[in-house]
């Protein structure tokens, strides 16, 4: 499992929609409201999914920036294993 | 993950994520550098980094376990980001572990198969460096103007450092130039023209105060996410503040902005003088500003077109960079056509807009930001737009100050740090130095202590890229190694550069030595490739567009047997200069022995002892009193290498980032946000400089002490037309770009599949209008056909740019819509930087 955490700013009078629209979707959780931002995280299998969920926010009305704040990858079956000396 | 250490790793995120929200980050990431914190079950050793994909230089933080990198953190303590990073750094761990890592050399016997997937063999290290020093050392010894390299942006500071020193005081040639060529160099030459130093004078501190943004030419959503989302934040924060968009097409960033104007290609530049116009003839402009700061000239005019090889050699080639000095009045004489109604006529900008747009700058109080990269450098008349833009932002006194400034963004994460830093440019050498320069030359004599004169070998500049490339399609290069780059991709008109038409096939007879990570087209053309470590699997260091350099830690061993690049040029070097004297001692052991033992083919110490003692003597540059043949030098001719002063390599390690220059005030290096500002060195004035060698008092409250007689420049630079406008053959313009989820050539993000899957294809972005007219449809196959070569590309009116009638767009990163096979390689005369935006072409479906 792949947990990452980023904050996502709004339009000053979206957040709160923005914030449940958010909620609905999988993987996802709204943890706090700062402002006009929100502290969110998403759990998903891989980077890969991880980044499909994230990389949606954007396009939400009301959002005008994603920030990626952490990305924990260790559990991720997708990466290649690589030999290292 | 057990279940303890999953709720471990959610509540660190949650926190992480909160803290970043608050703005109080720092205190939970805390110092990396390699220790571990906390219980080492459940966290690993941290490391101090910084992303390597865009030019922006976000920090973050990397995390190890077992050797392996499992996760990524914004981190706080680098001013660049603050904790912050876009979709590209989510998948920074994940371009470590692409399945197709080179990591054995490889060799190829039969250069018939150039060109192609096919023919390369595994080879031992020693067979390939061997085999890569014989025909280094051969052409170098049978005629030296047949080698060169092609180096990057993308390649740490210390790593270009050393390059330039073994290619200009150990071969002596000045056949070297950067991929920085493409993208940077308009803004450098003018940087140079106007203040005779390069790098902005303000920072990305500037996002944070500025009341109106005006950007030029710059997708700056797609190509520089982060800093566009400290824009649009002040935006939010800030009470009117305006943002307008100037381009040729509509983008991703004309979407936020407060008004978009879309010009005729290269009007760009009456534009900028029509805003001039206004603001001098209705004596809008700051007086004591240009009273007390600056100079005026003008230029050689009709300079032609640099699309011949032969070019240089014509009289517009040999005058173009030719100026002269004119008065204040005969500068506002040249100015008075560039009326709004003229402009407007000629731009396609509606005069309102322009007026809009010109009150702007005739604010005093307005706090005004200009914000640029490739539609401007990219340019025919690259060097007189950036001319331009300082014109108005000096006429105004709208620069060097909090929130005020012309910013020239990069494209690469150190086009700034290493290739315009150290001197990897064919005319350059370390800091600002130029090798025509017979005092440049001492004082870098001094500095590598070289016998005087040593360096007069290489006064004449080499040959810049587009230079290169041309010789080497003739076949006039025999020797070619590149590193930190994909020319097979990047490089415009590659029909001819990849020998694909029925002539210029010289590529296929000069030996390629390609220094690598993946397998890319520049591998396909190679006679050796050297598998090489990537980003965190070495360290190094990163310098910025707000001047920031910044350390980026080893975090993890490479893979297989790939190396450290700095190791494959010590063995070539060691191997290619073997005999050879400088003064009376062993060359190689004069230029390197300080970091490395040749007969122990390895570095003297880890890689944290090695860049720091190349630091340390890269640092004498802008610190000369280190070295008192340097300092007199310095002083004699008055060459203020402190302007660009650097600190100490542990200081960068301990502060995650410092913008230079750097100064030491009672035991404390402080950075610099607003250089040739005067005002508190600790609030990021530059106190020091302008104390040292400015003069305190002037208009505006700074002092422009690099520049000649401390007045920089305005250059009258008149509308000039592109190198080739449409007609009924080839009717519409081609402009290429960059996207989001693809960095530059494709090479590192295309690897991670995700970033693929959301734009897995290259588009040809054409208006309604146009598929209409020439009957295409979205999706249809169309053949891109201009006087350079042809491409095969699917249209798509839906796409990510919306281009006005008679503009067509595509990204380049997609090698199977290999764009640059049309892409035209004129280049501006001044800054020999190709023109990608502007490209005639036809288009027919198939």
């Amino acid at each position: 499992m792949v947990i990452s955490s980023l904050v996502v700013e709004t339009a000053p009078e979206r957040t709160g929609e923005v914030a449940c629209e958010l909620s609905c979707r999988s993987g996802v959780e709204v943890h706090e409201t700062n402002g006009h931002k929100l502290v969110v995280t998403v759990e998903a299998e891989t980077v890969d999914d991880s980044h499909l969920i994230a990389s949606g926010f954007i396009s939400i009305a009301g959002v005008t920036g994603v920030n990626l704040v952490y990305a924990n990858f260790e559990d991720d079956p997708s990466l290649h294993p690589v030999d290292r000396r | 993950m057990d279940i303890t250490r999953r709720q471990f790793v959610k509540a660190t995120a949650v926190a992480l994520a909160s803290a970043a929200a608050a703005g109080t980050l720092s205190s939970l990431v805390g110092c990396a550098s390699g220790a571990t914190q906390g219980d080492a079950q459940t966290e690993g050793r941290k490391y101090t980094a910084v992303c390597r994909f865009c030019g922006c230089g976000c920090g973050v933080i990397c995390e190890v376990k077992d050797n392996r990198l499992v996760s990524v953190t914004g981190d706080p303590d680098n001013e660049s980001n603050k904790g912050l990073n876009c979709v590209k750094g989510y998948y920074l761990a994940k371009i470590l572990y692409g399945e197709d890592r080179l990591t054995v050399p490889l060799i190829r016997d039969d250069a018939s198969t150039k060109g192609t997937a096919e023919g390369l063999r595994e080879a031992t290290w020693d067979e390939a460096l061997e085999l890569v020093s014989a025909k280094l050392k051969e052409t170098w010894k049978a005629d030296k103007s047949r080698l060169a390299f092609w180096l990057s942006g993308q390649q740490p500071i210390t790593e270009g450092y050393a390059c330039a020193k073994f290619i200009k005081a150990g071969l002596l040639s000045n056949n070297v130039d950067p991929n920085a060529r493409l993208c940077m160099a308009s803004a450098v030459v003018s940087f140079m023209n106007v203040f005779q130093t390069d790098e902005p004078a303000g920072s990305y501190a500037d996002l944070d105060e500025a009341d109106v943004f005006v950007t030029w030419g710059a997708n700056m959503a797609e190509a520089h996410p982060m800093l566009y989302s400290r824009l649009t934040a002040r935006k939010l924060s800030g009470e009117g503040v305006r943002h307008y968009d100037l381009g040729t097409i509509t983008t991703r960033t004309s979407a936020s902005a407060d008004k978009t104007l879309i010009f005729k290609p290269n009007t760009d530049l009456a534009i900028a003088n029509c805003i001039a116009n206004h603001l001098v003839q209705n004596k809008l402009y700051d007086e004591a500003f240009v009273n007390d700061h600056l100079q005026f000239k003008q230029g050689a005019e009709n300079i032609g077109n640099a699309t011949m090889d032969d070019y240089e050699q014509t009289e517009a080639g040999k005058t173009a960079e030719n100026v002269s000095a004119i008065t204040f009045e005969e500068y506002a004489e040249r100015l008075s056509p560039y009326t709004f109604e003229y402009v407007s006529e000629l731009s396609g900008v509606a005069v309102e807009d322009l007026r809009e747009l010109a009150e702007v700058f005739a604010d005093p109080d307005a706090k005004v930001m200009s914000l640029w990269t490739m539609g401007v450098n990219q340019h025919n008349r690259g060097t007189w737009m950036n001319h331009n833009i300082y014109n108005i932002h000096l006429l105004s006194g709208k620069i060097a100050r909090p929130g005020c400034g012309p910013f020239s963004l990069t494209g690469q994460p150190t086009a700034c740090g290493t290739a315009r830093e150290v001197g990897t440019f064919c005319h350059r050498l370390p800091a600002d130095l130029l090798v025509a320069n017979e005092q440049h030359r001492r004082f870098t004599e001094a500095v590598w202590d070289l016998p005087e004169g040593h360096l007069d070998a290489i006064k004449a500049p080499g040959m810049h890229t587009v230079k290169i490339f041309r010789e080497m399609s003739k076949g006039n290069i025999d020797f070619l190694w590149s590193a930190h780059n994909n020319w097979a991709q990047s490089m415009p008109n590659l029909t001819r550069f990849l020998g694909m038409g029925e002539e210029n096939k010289g590529i296929f007879d000069t030996f390629i030595v390609v220094n690598e990570v993946y397998p890319t087209l520049s591998t396909q053309y190679a006679d050796v490739v050297l598998p090489v470590a990537l980003w965190v699997e070495r360290e190094g260091q990163f310098g910025n567009a707000e001047r920031r350099s910044a350390v980026f830690e080893k975090a993890v061993d490479p893979p297989g047997e790939a190396k450290w690049d700095l190791w494959t040029f010590m063995e070539v070097a060691r191997r290619v200069l073997d005999g050879e004297r400088i003064g009376d001692k062993d060359a190689f052991d004069h230029l390197f022995g300080f970091i490395y033992d040749k007969d122990a083919a390895d570095f003297k110490g880890d890689d944290r002892e090695t860049n720091r003692a190349l630091w340390e003597e890269y640092r004498i540059f802008s610190n000369p009193s280190l070295n008192e043949r340097a300092q007199a030098i310095n002083e004699s001719a008055k060459l203020k290498m402190e302007a660009k002063q650097l600190a100490p390599y542990d200081e960068y390690l301990a502060r995650h980032g410092l913008t230079w220059p750097v100064r030491e005030v009672d035991g404390t290096w402080m950075p610099t946000k607003w250089r040739f500002s005067d005002g508190a060195q600790e609030d990021g004035f530059d106190e020091v400089g302008v104390a040292t060698y400015g003069t305190p008092g002037l208009a505006g409250g700074v002092s422009f002490y690099k520049s000649t007689d401390m007045k920089p420049t305005v250059v009258f630079r008149p509308y000039e037309p592109p190198a080739e406008e449409p007609d009924e053959e080839y009717p519409f313009y081609l402009v290429t770009g960059r996207l989001l989820e693809h960095w530059h050539t494709g090479t590192m993000t295309r690897r991670v599949p995700e970033l693929d899957r959301a734009l897995p294809e290259a588009l040809l972005n054409v208006s309604p209008e146009d598929c209409e007219r020439i009957g295409v449809a979205d999706g249809d196959m169309v053949r891109v056909r201009s006087r350079f070569g042809q491409f095969d590309i699917k249209v798509s009116t839906a796409g990510r740019t919306e281009p006005p009638v008679g503009i067509v767009f595509a990204p380049f990163f997609a090698e199977e819509a290999l764009v640059n096979l049309a892409v035209q390689d004129t280049y501006c005369p001044l800054s020999k930087e190709p023109d990608y935006k502007k490209t005639c072409v036809s288009i027919e479906k198939i």
